[in-house]
């Protein structure tokens, strides 16, 4: 058996619906909303409209992290508002900055869409509200983006950290048959540099375990702002595996930066560079490491 | 009221609920087998490490990740953003190398018994939603003679393109070697699916092993080639692990149309110059991306660049580091999900996580049972309406 019942809604005075229930026998429901026409409804003389008033926020600027890296953002046009109250539509596009790398915009109809992979330059967006009648303002936001420049800086920075070693680390996940080698690695380590704020640092040294000579590749890093920020990378003297089988002690050595995200500035940055000069304490039973760096970084 | 029987057509707007026997059914049950660890064994090995699922972007969220095991026994998983298992099957003969999603809303896999080494495979598996074998192609049978390795998919005419491993006999004696010495190289295949060879090419076909000057240390694995995509055009990308480059090969007459990364064809920043690449594939913005596993500086990254095939300039778009403590130094695949976020599968550390461009976890999922080669993101329109048929 089917029944249609029917009744109406007015959600505001532009916007009446009328609502249809079909139900066929217990099973199967059906709810129908249809908008009317102002005109089929009778509705209210409405007031004049008012257009909107958009509000792309603030201009800004952002600086790179680094050469390499390009910048995001979100914009915030949630200021935006319909005087009557009703709902707005956005939608940002470049008016300028499009062609500059490949920035674009991720979700252009939302109040806050994000602005992705931009580089240098300025960038000019519009941004257009319509009203629930069609009505449009707009307004425009700038973004500059700054590039990152090669800066020198004088490191005298103590760090502290976790020390791992894996004895004949087994690697059969990749090898077949499987490889043995020993495993270093310095984890968690973290420093503070007057300019550069909580600067990163970590090792990592593999050992040749089959030869007598104990074959070592140690490589150091150091990062500051977050995983993307501006790094330093390079060889490590310091043998940390002898080290700790040997229970452990103080230790000297040198960093040689040999990469890093200053490369893209200055290709010929880290050549013929002062290693930096590193002394530090591994303790064995705690696994703790402590390290003093001196010497001078390019970030 | 004089319009009670008017609808307006232009103006309408009609939401229609379907109430089937006063119950809305949103769920769906796992299918796949299970041969003898329990599903729920299965769900309780993964962790997820969430703040919010909600805030996540949405494709992400209506969407899946595929992650598999490749030792025996091989195991596929699908997983909801909730890290819970939608799909899931186990093989105790054999180790899942490779899994892919095809357009067919099947799982094309490349298996490999335990008498193989862990990246090859000797079988090509086709599994349905249900459950069911629905190709099984052996080393041995018709073309299909060689070891086949790490990537496989369906091109456009339904036809199998994956990876094979090539020997072949090479005069070594001035490097130090024999006269009769075997290099073990790459090449492409593409068979239909009767395991009749449609197409190949091999490295040895472009390169001679005698250039390389350490040759004798590299000949059991010379190029390593890890996978193998379809650009837009159609052409084949390969990456190589051992010299870190990408190829672009033609997939017709077999020519590299460009080699990209050190030593390669592009003018490349140089701190963005990769050192070993995985999963290198055009993503849905045209750039090439890739995952870096960064063994040099022991660090591992995403990129992704926009090239410009004809001044051969590439610009990194996209640059986003993991932490140094979840450096992965083998393996491994990023993609870009929603413009915001990348899908990073870091085999080494077990875990799968989606990142935001700047590097910040934001949602992370680890199973210490299963070290996935690839992670693979499936959106929810390829998958949801088919779970239950």
């Amino acid at each position: 058996m089917i029944n249609i019942d029917s009744f109406f809604i007015r959600l505001n005075p532009t916007n009446m619906k009328k609502v249809y229930v079909v139900t066929v026998g217990m099973i199967i429901s059906l709810v129908v909303f249809i908008t009317c026409k102002p005109d089929e409804v009778d509705p209210p003389p409405l007031p004049a409209n008012k257009p909107p008033v958009a509000k792309a926020g603030m201009d800004t600027s952002i600086t790179l992290a680094s050469c390499n890296s390009s910048g995001n953002l979100v914009l915030d046009g949630s200021a935006s508002f319909d005087p009557e109250g009703s709902s707005i539509a956005y939608l940002w596009t470049f008016i300028s900055g499009a062609n500059v790398g490949n920035a674009n915009l991720s979700d252009n109809k939302s109040p806050r869409p994000a602005v992705l992979y931009l580089k240098p330059g300025q960038y000019k967006i519009e941004l257009i509200v319509t009203d629930a009648r069609g009505v449009s303002a707009k307004d425009t936001v700038t973004v500059n983006v700054i590039g990152s420049t090669v800066n020198g800086y004088d490191l005298d920075l103590t760090i502290n950290g976790s020390y791992h070693f894996d004895n004949n680390y087994e690697d059969c996940y990749y090898y077949y048959p499987c490889i043995y080698y020993d495993l270093s690695y310095i984890n968690n380590a973290t420093g503070s540099h007057s300019s550069l704020g909580t600067i990163s640092f970590y090792g990592y040294e593999d050992a040749d375990t089959a030869t007598a000579s104990d074959v070592h590749n140690t490589t150091f890093g150091l990062y500051s702002g977050g995983n993307n920020g501006p790094s330093v990378y390079g060889t490590a003297s310091i043998n940390f595996k002898k080290l700790y089988q040997s229970g452990g002690g103080s230790f000297t050595g040198t960093f040689t930066p040999s990469n890093g995200s200053a490369l893209n500035c200055d290709p010929n940055i880290f050549r013929n560079i002062t290693p930096l000069s590193v002394i530090g304490t591994l303790n064995a039973t705690t696994n703790t490491i402590t390290l003093n760096i001196k010497g001078k970084i390019y970030f | 009221m004089k319009t009670d029987k008017k609808i307006s057509r232009q103006f309408a707007l009609i939401i229609i609920t379907v109430l089937i026997g006063g119950t809305i059914y949103l769920g769906f049950t796992p299918s796949g087998k299970f041969l003898n660890k329990s599903e729920s064994q299965l769900q309780n090995s993964f962790s997820l490490l969430c703040k919010d699922v909600t805030s996540l972007p949405m494709p992400f969220q209506k969407g899946y990740v595929l992650a598999y095991q490749r030792e025996v026994p091989g195991i596929i998983t699908v997983l909801d953003v909730n890290g819970n298992l939608v799909w899931s099957y186990k093989s105790e003969h054999a180790g899942f190398k490779m899994v892919s999603f095809t357009r067919n809303h099947t799982f094309l896999c490349i298996t490999g018994t335990k008498d193989n080494d862990i990246g090859y495979g000797n079988a090509i598996v086709e599994l349905s939603l249900g459950g069911d074998t629905l190709l099984n192609l052996k080393k041995g049978q018709n073309d299909f003679q060689q070891f086949i390795h790490h990537e496989i998919f369906l091109n456009e005419k339904d036809q199998i393109v994956t990876l094979t491993r090539e020997e072949k006999i090479f005069d070594l004696s001035q490097a130090g070697g024999s006269k009769k010495d075997t290099v073990v190289g790459d090449g492409i295949v593409v068979f239909n699916k009767n395991g009749q060879q449609l197409w190949k090419w091999t490295v040895f076909d472009t390169l001679n092993p005698l250039n390389d000057k350490e040759i004798l240390n590299h000949k059991k694995d010379w190029m390593h080639a890890n996978s193998i995509s379809l650009d837009k055009d159609g052409n084949y990308l390969v990456s190589f692990y051992n010299n870190g480059q990408v190829w672009k090969i033609n997939s017709m007459t077999g020519g590299v149309i460009w080699k990209f990364g050190k030593d390669g064809d592009f003018d490349i920043p140089y701190n963005s110059i990769f050192h070993q690449a995985h999963a290198a594939h055009i993503n849905n913005k045209g750039w090439l991306m890739l995952f870096d596993n960064g063994a040099d500086k022991k660090r591992s990254r995403s990129l992704a660049f926009a090239i410009d095939t004809i001044s051969k300039r590439a610009e990194p778009v996209i640059e986003s580091w993991v932490p140094p403590s979840m450096y992965s130094d083998r393996m491994g695949s990023s993609y870009l999900v929603s413009d915001t976020t990348l899908l990073i599968c870091l085999s080494r550390h077990k875990t799968i996580c989606l990142t935001n461009l700047a590097g910040d976890f934001l949602w992370e999922l680890t199973n210490k049972d299963m070290m996935s080669y690839r992670a693979e993101f499936i959106p929810g329109e390829r998958l949801t309406p088919y779970l239950n048929k």
